[in-house]
C-alpha cells in the first residue's frame, strides 16, 4: 500500500481532497457557481459570447406548467429532458421519437405523456438538484452524434470532457456511453472514458470503472487511436469558457454534432479524477506547469498552442 | 497562504484547551479519572406541572438516615414557594406551597446520599408495636387467608413464612387467591401492598418501602419497592424478587408505607423524573477549597453546576464531537461514502439507548420495511412531498408496531427504538431509493452498508466511557477537537479507497 501511494505520488495524481482544498476551494468562488450548476443560465452566458450550445426548446418552470407539455413537444420528433441543476446525469430522459401520446426512448423504453409529466414534476421538486432545492425543467435539442463514434458508443451520446485550469486545457477525454451506464456520458455510472492528446486529438487507451481498458465493453472495438475531428475547435472553446464564468477551475463538456459541429453541453465546477486513469497521466505536474506560466499568455490562441505544445502524450511530463 | 492561516488558528484552539486543561489538572488538582470507589450519590427529582390560578401543594418523601445510607445534604429550588416539613407516620415529608401558581412550574430536590460502613444497623422510629389489624374483608380477605394458609404450611419462623408468602406472589396468573388479592394489577407496588396486607392477617407488623437503585448513571428511574416486617426487635427487608431475605445493597429506601411519591392539591396532575448518579467526582470537586477568586471562578463555571438531569444530557452532547472527528475521518481520510453527512452520527446516538446488536437489527429492519414502502409508493407516482410525507408516517407505523411485537415478545430493547431520528431515516430510505433506481442495488447497498458502518465505528467512539469522564470534567478539550478538524479540513493527501481507485496508475507505471 505504502508502494502505491507513493508512486502515486511520484507521477502527481491527484486526490479528491487536494483537488478540493489546492484547487476547487481557492480558485472558484462561491457566488459563480450557478453559472454552471444551473444548465439554463450557463446556455444562456454561452448563448450570448457566440457559442454554439444545443437548442433549447423550452422551460417548464412550475408545476402547473405541466399542463403546456403537449404544446410544448408538439412538432418535436426528438429532444432531451434534462433538470437545469441536476448532477452526475441523473434525471437525463433522452427521446428518440415519439407519436401521439407515446414517447420512445434512446433505451428502447416506452413512456406514456403522463410519466413524462410525473418525471418533469419530480425533476421540479428538485430530487436530482444539487441540495435538493426546486428545480427547472430544460427540453432541449437531441444532439445526432458524429458517426464517427458509432463504433464506439452504446446508445446515449459521447461527448468530450476538457478540464481547463486558469484558462488553459489540461487534460482531456471522450466519454462513451455503456450498456452499464444507461446510455449515459458519465463515468461513475460506468461509462467509458477514453484519454485525448491534447497534442494532436487522437485517442489513448481508455478507463472504465476505475480500471484501464484498450477497447469498447459494449462492441468491443478498440478506442484508441481515433482522431477527434474540429480538435482546434474544442481546444478554443475550453479556452475560452473561463471567461464565460470566471471560474478558474472547471471541466466543460463539449458534444460533437453531425451537422452543427462542436457545441458546449454542460460546464462543470468539480469535475471528476477519473481522466488520470484514462489519460495514465496525473493532473499535478500538468497544473504545476500551468501555474508556472500563468499570466504570460496573450489571448486563448496562445493559451491552447501553450497547451499542444506542453501536454504531449508521446513526451510525457513525468 | 490559508494554510498557514489555518494552522495558526488550529495552533491557538489547541494551546488554549491544552492551557485550560493543565490548569484544571495540575494547577487545581481535579483527578483524571473517576474515583470509582467514593459511595456518594445524588438523587434528584424533578418535580413539574402546570400551575391554575390559586394556591398549591405538593409534597414528596424526605430520605432520612437509615440503614446502610445517611442523608448528607438537600437542597430544594423552587421559587416562590414556601418550604416546610410534615410528619406521616414514620415518614416526613417536605410540602412545596405557593400561594398563586400559573404556568409551567418546575421544582428541584437533590439528596446526596452517603454509603456508611456496615454494622449502623438502624432504622427510624423504633418503638414497641401493636398487633397489626388487617384492613381487608370480603373476598380478598378470605384469598389473603388462603395465600397465608398455604404459605404457614411450608414455613417454620416468621422470615420463611414471609419468603414463603412472597413466592405464592411470584405465581400471579396461575393462583387465583393471588389474581383476586392483587385485583389483577401486577405492577410491584401492588405486590408489596397485598404481601403487607397477608402478613397482617398473620399478626406481623409490615410495611412497604420505597426508593431507588443507586446506580452509577440513570436518567426518568423508576422506583423500586420492598416490604419490611418486625420480628426479633428489628424491622428486617425482604426484596419481592429475591428467595433469600434481605434487598440489594443498592436499594436505597426513600419513604415508607406504601404511597405515592407525589401528594398534591391537584391529584394526577404533577409528575416528577428521578435521576440517580453516582457522585463520584463530585465528592472531589466539591472537596476543592478555592484559594483565590480566580479559582472560584473555574470551579463555579463548571458543568456540574447544572441540574442533575441537564448534566446527563451535556454527558451525551459533549461525546458528540468525538464521533463527527471520527466521521470526517472516516469520510476524508479513508474515503467512506454515506448518506447524509451526520447521519452516522445520529445514528450512533440512539445505538447508545438501544445497544448496538438491537440497534442494527432495529436499523434494518425499519429501513428495509421503509423502502418496500417506498418501492409501492414509487409506482403510485405520487407528489415528492406527499411521499415523503407517507414514508415518514409509514415509518412511524412501523416503528409503533415493532415496539408492540416486542413488547409481546417480552424484549424491552425493541421499546428503545422510539429514539430513532424518525426523520434522518425517512431521508435515507429516500436517498437510498433514489440510488438504488439511478446506479443499481449494488451502489445503494454499498453505501447503506458504509453508512452502518460508519454509525457503528462513531457509536465505539462515543461510548469510551473514560473520554465521557474527561469531557464532561474539562470540556475545553473540544477546542483540540475542534483544532484537529480545522486541519482535516486543510488536509489535502489521498483518501485510502484512492489508493485502490487509482492502483492501476500505480501499477501501469511500474
Amino acid at each position: 500500500m505504502l508502494k502505491t501511494l507513493r508512486e502515486l505520488r511520484r507521477r502527481g495524481i491527484l486526490g479528491i481532497n487536494a483537488r478540493n482544498a489546492r484547487y476547487i476551494l481557492p480558485s472558484n468562488a462561491r457566488k459563480d457557481y450557478p453559472a454552471v450548476d444551473d444548465k439554463l443560465l450557463t446556455k444562456q452566458i454561452a448563448a450570448k459570447a457566440g457559442l454554439a450550445v444545443p437548442e433549447l426548446y423550452g422551460v417548464v418552470r412550475s408545476n402547473h406548467e405541466i399542463k403546456r407539455l403537449p404544446e410544448m413537444l408538439e412538432g418535436l420528433n426528438d429532444f432531451v429532458i434534462k433538470p437545469a441543476q441536476g448532477s452526475g446525469g441523473d434525471g437525463i430522459l433522452v427521446v428518440a421519437s415519439h407519436s401521439g401520446d407515446r414517447f420512445r426512448l434512446v433505451s428502447g423504453q416506452i413512456m406514456t405523456l403522463d410519466e413524462i409529466g410525473y418525471h418533469v414534476h419530480t425533476i421540479l421538486a428538485g430530487i436530482y438538484s444539487l441540495g435538493g432545492q426546486p428545480d427547472k425543467t430544460l427540453i432541449e435539442y437531441c444532439v445526432k452524434f458524429d458517426p464517427l463514434f458509432e463504433k464506439i458508443a452504446f446508445q446515449g451520446v459521447p461527448d468530450v470532457r476538457i478540464i481547463v485550469y486558469l484558462g488553459v486545457p489540461a487534460m482531456a477525454m471522450v466519454r462513451l456511453p455503456t450498456r452499464q451506464s444507461g446510455g449515459r456520458a458519465n463515468l461513475h455510472q460506468g461509462a467509458v472514458g477514453a484519454g485525448i492528446d491534447i497534442a494532436t486529438g487522437v485517442t489513448l487507451s481508455a478507463v472504465c470503472n476505475s480500471r484501464i481498458v484498450t477497447e469498447h465493453p459494449d462492441t468491443g472495438n478498440p478506442v484508441s487511436g481515433l482522431e477527434i475531428p474540429y480538435w482546434e475547435e474544442m481546444l478554443m472553446l475550453a479556452a475560452r469558457s473561463q471567461q464565460l464564468t470566471n471560474l478558474c477551475y472547471q471541466g466543460i463538456d463539449i458534444v460533437l454534432d453531425r451537422d452543427k459541429g462542436p457545441m458546449i453541453l454542460e460546464l462543470n465546477a468539480r469535475p471528476g479524477l477519473a481522466i488520470q486513469i484514462a489519460n495514465q497521466a496525473g493532473l499535478k505536474p500538468r497544473y504545476d506547469i500551468i501555474e508556472a506560466h500563468a499570466g504570460t499568455h496573450d489571448g486563448d490562441a496562445a493559451r491552447v498552442a501553450f497547451a499542444r505544445e506542453r501536454f504531449r502524450a508521446d513526451r510525457p511530463i513525468i | 497562504m490559508k494554510n498557514t492561516h489555518a494552522y495558526i488558528l488550529a495552533t491557538v484552539l489547541a494551546a488554549v484547551g491544552t492551557a485550560i486543561f493543565l490548569y484544571k489538572w495540575a494547577g487545581l488538582g481535579l483527578p483524571l479519572t473517576p474515583n470509582e470507589s467514593t459511595q456518594t450519590w445524588q438523587i434528584e427529582s424533578r418535580i413539574s406541572f402546570r400551575g391554575r390560578m390559586g394556591p398549591i401543594k405538593v409534597t414528596i418523601p424526605t430520605p432520612v438516615e437509615s440503614g446502610q445510607y445517611a442523608v448528607i445534604d438537600q437542597i430544594f429550588v423552587a421559587r416562590e414557594y414556601g418550604l416546610s416539613t410534615q410528619l406521616e407516620g414514620v415518614n416526613r415529608r417536605t410540602v412545596f406551597a405557593t400561594r398563586d401558581a400559573h404556568g409551567d412550574q418546575i421544582l428541584y430536590a437533590r439528596f446526596t446520599v452517603h454509603k456508611v460502613p456496615r454494622g449502623r444497623d438502624f432504622s427510624p422510629n423504633e418503638e414497641t408495636l401493636d398487633k397489626p389489624e388487617s384492613s381487608l374483608s370480603g373476598a380478598r380477605r378470605l384469598a389473603a387467608q388462603a395465600v397465608l394458609d398455604a404459605a404457614k404450611a411450608k414455613s417454620a419462623d416468621v422470615t420463611t413464612l414471609t419468603l414463603a408468602v412472597l413466592e405464592r406472589f411470584r405465581r400471579a396468573g396461575i393462583d387465583d387467591s393471588v389474581d383476586t388479592l392483587l385485583a389483577n394489577r401486577s405492577d410491584r407496588l401492588e405486590i408489596a401492598r397485598a404481601a403487607v396486607e397477608v402478613l397482617h392477617l398473620a399478626g406481623h407488623p409490615a410495611r412497604v418501602v420505597s426508593g431507588v437503585r443507586l446506580v452509577p448513571q440513570a436518567r426518568n428511574v423508576n422506583f423500586v419497592h420492598w416490604i419490611e416486617v418486625h420480628f426479633g426487635g428489628a424491622w428486617q427487608p425482604f426484596s419481592l424478587t429475591s428467595s433469600a431475605p434481605g434487598i440489594p445493597e443498592e436499594y436505597f429506601p426513600w419513604w415508607r408505607g406504601g404511597a405515592a411519591f407525589i401528594q398534591s392539591s391537584m391529584p394526577g396532575e404533577v409528575t416528577a423524573m428521578t435521576t440517580v448518579a453516582r457522585a463520584a467526582e463530585t465528592a472531589e470537586w466539591s472537596a476543592l477549597v478555592p484559594a483565590n477568586f480566580a479559582e472560584r471562578k473555574v470551579l463555579d463555571f463548571s458543568l456540574l453546576t447544572l441540574p442533575l438531569d441537564t448534566q446527563q444530557v451535556y454527558r451525551l452532547i459533549l461525546m458528540v464531537p468525538l464521533g463527527v472527528l471520527v466521521l470526517v475521518l472516516l469520510r476524508n481520510v479513508i474515503g467512506i461514502t454515506t448518506f447524509g453527512t451526520f447521519m452516522p452520527v445520529l445514528i450512533a446516538l440512539a445505538f447508545r439507548e438501544t445497544t448496538l446488536i438491537w440497534g442494527i437489527v432495529l436499523f434494518v429492519v425499519v429501513v428495509g420495511a421503509g423502502l418496500l414502502v417506498r418501492v409501492y409508493l414509487e409506482y403510485l407516482k405520487l407528489l415528492i412531498v406527499p411521499r415523503l410525507a407517507c414514508v415518514l408516517i409509514s415509518v412511524i407505523l412501523l416503528m409503533a408496531l415493532l415496539s408492540l411485537l416486542t413488547n409481546k415478545l417480552g424484549i424491552d430493547r425493541g421499546l428503545s427504538i422510539a429514539l430513532f431520528p424518525l426523520v434522518i431515516i425517512t431521508m435515507t430510505i429516500e436517498r437510498m431509493s433514489i440510488i438504488w433506481d439511478e446506479n443499481g442495488p449494488g451502489e445503494a447497498f454499498k453505501q447503506g452498508l458504509g453508512s452502518l458502518g460508519v454509525a457503528m465505528v462513531c457509536f465505539f467512539a462515543m461510548s469510551i466511557t473514560y473520554m465521557e469522564h474527561l469531557l464532561f470534567f474539562y470540556p475545553e478539550i473540544l477546542l483540540v477537537v475542534l483544532a484537529f478538524t480545522v486541519l482535516l479540513g486543510r488536509y489535502s493527501g489521498y483518501r485510502l479507497t484512492e489508493l485502490w481507485r487509482f492502483r492501476d496508475l500505480a501499477k501501469a507505471a511500474g
